[in-house]
């Protein structure tokens, strides 16, 4: 027994030098669709990469915006500069509360901003956050945070390609990279936004459907309220606006509201500005520029009256 | 369906029929012994039949009148108002009963006085859910005894283990996307598509069913017992007899020895045809035992086909020995009927797969209208040719230890470093292949 327990010891050392140095050989030599489960995307959709790397060089802003693709593609800073706002955006693809909390860690100290706008998506909280983690460790040096991050979303493809980007930090193999600032459709805007080449949703319909929320999500929500209070930020929780039919297809949208709630100033856009579910969106939950436009004009009036009064943490 | 009420079931069943062993040695007359065993019997059958079949006995089988008869007089059969739960493992456990009972009446074995022992080999829990179906006389014994660890089987175990794991999450569960693809659009699908979905559908469910085997047998050496084997390369068989003498060896020799021998001796003056009629309603129940649909019959009935054209040729009986050429490949004769077993044994597979009859009528006819065989249209045909050159290798080491309980097996003839090679490259191909979403053992639902 006792040579059984040696062997299985001494297995289990070699495997965790071993497997390592295979998923980054394997990773520098076959094509992606030879790893299904090591998906490294420097660069990827959402200018992640590009983002981050202003987000280093930025020292104070007024605001900063955290939350899903609804955030960088809602919050153009460049409408909120004009209205004297000086703003930066977190925000990132599919963005769930388990990575909030890894950025939030890294760059709320740097960023130091004087209020937060938090957008709060009702999908990052049912999401299990495996794109986004893959997303946000392709994208920045990795550190304890999102190790920590790779081992609360527990998802072999996050570990393969935690492994693969720590390797590609160590050997510094991303240095020379450069993201263009047009890709596609998507043009980087300096303080994060990312704007859309204009186009129309064309409607559909939805099935009768319920949010059901992921707990590990919620509690890293929790998490996060508390890291933003630590710092005595003031902060606001915004839902922002998604298609009509979209919104009104969930059956449980108060429930969402409700939770929200009682983490601090919630508002929910959905129904209170006047949107086309077509002509203001370029996808269900997408808002196009013109739709950006009539969202950032309505934030912008909120803002000026919520952050004004006193006292803010009233929570 | 896993739920902790159907423990009772499983417990009180244990209990009957521990006492039903002891009462078919300790009655005075064989006549009370046999009446003991039948009781046995009637009471592990009639299980498997409530729960299992009942249901389809009753929405398709029994008169539509005579239902309605039933409910007007109160007791209430029709299929919306049973919602009969199937417990967890009831074809597995079910068998073991029985076969311990009829066990204990040959006097192969001696009932057991240890009740923790039958109670463990009932539930098992590495097998409790798909089986190997131990037989009490080989596996009780094995519960009594004084164990000590025995390091080469523990080590043998987990390379059984891995080995397992490996077709299972690499494997099956990788061909699950692409069959699940074509059969959920069978319409839609080329014909191409379908031929290609149905061949990597019987790879899908020998490694998924072989996968779950392994790891189980695999625990079992670790824990100290040798559990049945239940495959032997069944895809290199050169006949039909020959594929159900590799393919889930467990239920066929159950099967073979307690419904085909007894009725191969009650048939016996009537020649081949009796063996054809004792082959036919053992294949019967070899499909039913899957499950209560019309499919599940017609595959079993399909298979008993089969059997006819080698019990008439005389070659039912005999036990062929692959002949290998210098070079360890096949013959192209034998290559040939490899290929030939394969396809047949895929055609079978697409009555099993399929929802209903109609539904693979449906499948069998778009297969056979020849339009688009040279398109595929799966999602992420990358994808589906990483999974393709994995099977190649795993069809590849299959053959190269096919003389082994596994195939994994015959490496121990390697040094140690040549050895914890492959296993840690098996679990790196685990750890980049694996599929993420959640894929149940097919053989759960049975």
């Amino acid at each position: 027994m006792k040579q059984f327990i040696k062997s299985i010891l001494l297995f289990v050392l070699i495997l965790l030098v071993f497997y390592p140095i295979l998923v980054c050989i394997w990773g520098l030599v076959m094509p992606s669709f030879l790893k299904p489960n090591l998906n490294y995307y420097l660069g990827g959709y959402g200018h992640m990469y590009s983002r981050l790397n202003e987000a280093k060089k930025i020292k104070k802003v007024d605001c900063l915006i955290i939350g899903s693709s609804l955030a960088y593609r809602g919050f153009d800073t460049r409408i909120l500069n004009d209205s004297g706002i000086s703003s930066f955006n977190l925000g990132s693809s599919s963005q769930t509360p388990l990575q909030t909390k890894v950025l939030l860690k890294k760059y709320l100290t740097r960023l130091s901003p004087n209020r937060i706008i938090y957008v709060v998506d009702p999908d990052a909280f049912t999401s299990d956050g495996v794109e986004s983690s893959l997303d946000l460790i392709s994208n920045d040096r990795n550190d304890i945070n999102t190790i920590k991050m790779a081992i609360a979303v527990h998802h072999i493809k996050v570990f393969n390609t935690l492994i693969f980007a720590c390797m590609r930090d160590a050997l510094k193999l991303n240095n020379k990279f450069a993201e263009p600032v047009c890709k596609d459709d998507d043009i980087y805007i300096n303080g994060g936004y990312v704007e859309k080449k204009i186009s129309y949703f064309k409607n559909v319909t939805y099935p009768v459907q319920r949010w059901k929320f992921n707990p590990k999500q919620l509690k890293s929500f929790s998490e996060n309220i508390s890291i933003i209070k630590s710092m005595r930020i003031p902060y606001i929780l915004v839902n922002t606006p998604v298609t009509t039919a979209l919104y009104k297809s969930y059956t449980n949208n108060n429930e969402f509201d409700s939770i929200m709630n009682a983490y601090g100033r919630y508002y929910n856009f959905n129904g209170k500005i006047k949107l086309n579910d077509s002509l203001d969106f370029y996808d269900e939950v997408h808002l196009n520029q013109e739709g950006v436009r009539k969202f950032d004009s309505s934030l912008i009036k909120l803002l000026d009256s919520v952050f004004t009064a006193v006292p803010f943490f009233n929570e | 369906m896993a739920d902790y009420k159907m423990l009772l079931l499983l417990i009180i069943a244990t209990v009957i029929f521990y006492f039903i062993g002891k009462a078919i040695v300790t009655t005075k007359n064989e006549k009370n012994s046999s009446l003991w065993t039948n009781a046995g019997i009637i009471l592990g059958l009639g299980l498997l039949f409530y729960f299992k079949y009942f249901s389809f006995f009753v929405s398709s089988i029994m008169p539509s009148s005579f239902v309605g008869l039933l409910n007007d007089v109160g007791f209430k059969v029709s299929t919306a108002e049973l919602h009969i739960i199937v417990p967890l493992g009831i074809s597995f456990f079910t068998f073991k009963l029985i076969s311990y009972v009829i066990e204990v009446h040959r006097r192969k074995m001696e009932p057991t006085d240890n009740f923790i022992a039958f109670a463990t080999y009932i539930a098992f829990f590495p097998t409790i859910m798909s089986g190997p179906i131990d037989r009490p006389n080989v596996f009780i014994p094995q519960l009594i005894k004084k164990r000590s660890f025995d390091y080469d089987l523990a080590v043998d175990g987990c390379r059984q283990f891995i080995w397992g794991l490996f077709q299972k999450t690499v494997i099956a569960d990788n061909l699950a996307i692409y069959t699940s693809q074509a059969w959920s659009n069978i319409q839609g699908s080329s014909g191409g598509t379908l031929f290609l979905a149905a061949l990597l559908y019987s790879f899908q469910i020998y490694t998924d069913f072989s996968g779950y085997s392994d790891m189980a047998i695999g625990i079992g050496k670790v824990l100290g017992f040798r559990i049945a084997v239940n495959f032997k390369y069944p895809f290199f068989a050169t006949n039909i007899a020959e594929f159900w003498r590799r393919w889930h060896i467990s239920l066929t020799s159950w099967l073979t020895d307690y419904v085909f021998m007894p009725l191969n001796i009650k048939f016996r003056n009537w020649g081949k045809a009796g063996i054809i009629l004792a082959i036919l309603i053992n294949m019967f129940f070899v499909g039913l035992w899957h499950g209560a649909n019309w499919t599940y019959v017609v595959f079993g009935l399909y298979h008993g086909l089969l059997f006819i054209p080698l019990i008439w040729s005389g070659s039912f009986f005999k036990k062929k020995k692959t002949k290998i050429s210098p070079y360890g490949l096949p013959s192209i004769k034998e290559t040939l009927s490899m290929a030939g077993t394969f396809l047949l044994v895929t055609f079978g597979l697409v009555i099993f797969r399929a929802e209903n009859l109609p539904q693979a009528f449906t499948f069998i006819k778009n297969v056979c209208m020849f339009s688009g065989w040279a398109e595929f249209n799966f999602d992420g045909m990358g994808r589906v040719i990483a999974t393709i050159i994995l099977l190649l290798v795993f069809i590849v080491v299959e053959w190269w230890g096919k003389k082994q309980p596994y195939a994994l097996a015959k490496i121990v003839r390697f040094k140690r470093p040549i050895r914890w090679f492959v296993y840690l490259f098996l679990i790196f191909l685990i750890g980049m292949y694996m599929q993420t979403t959640q894929t149940p053992f097919i053989y759960f639902k049975f």
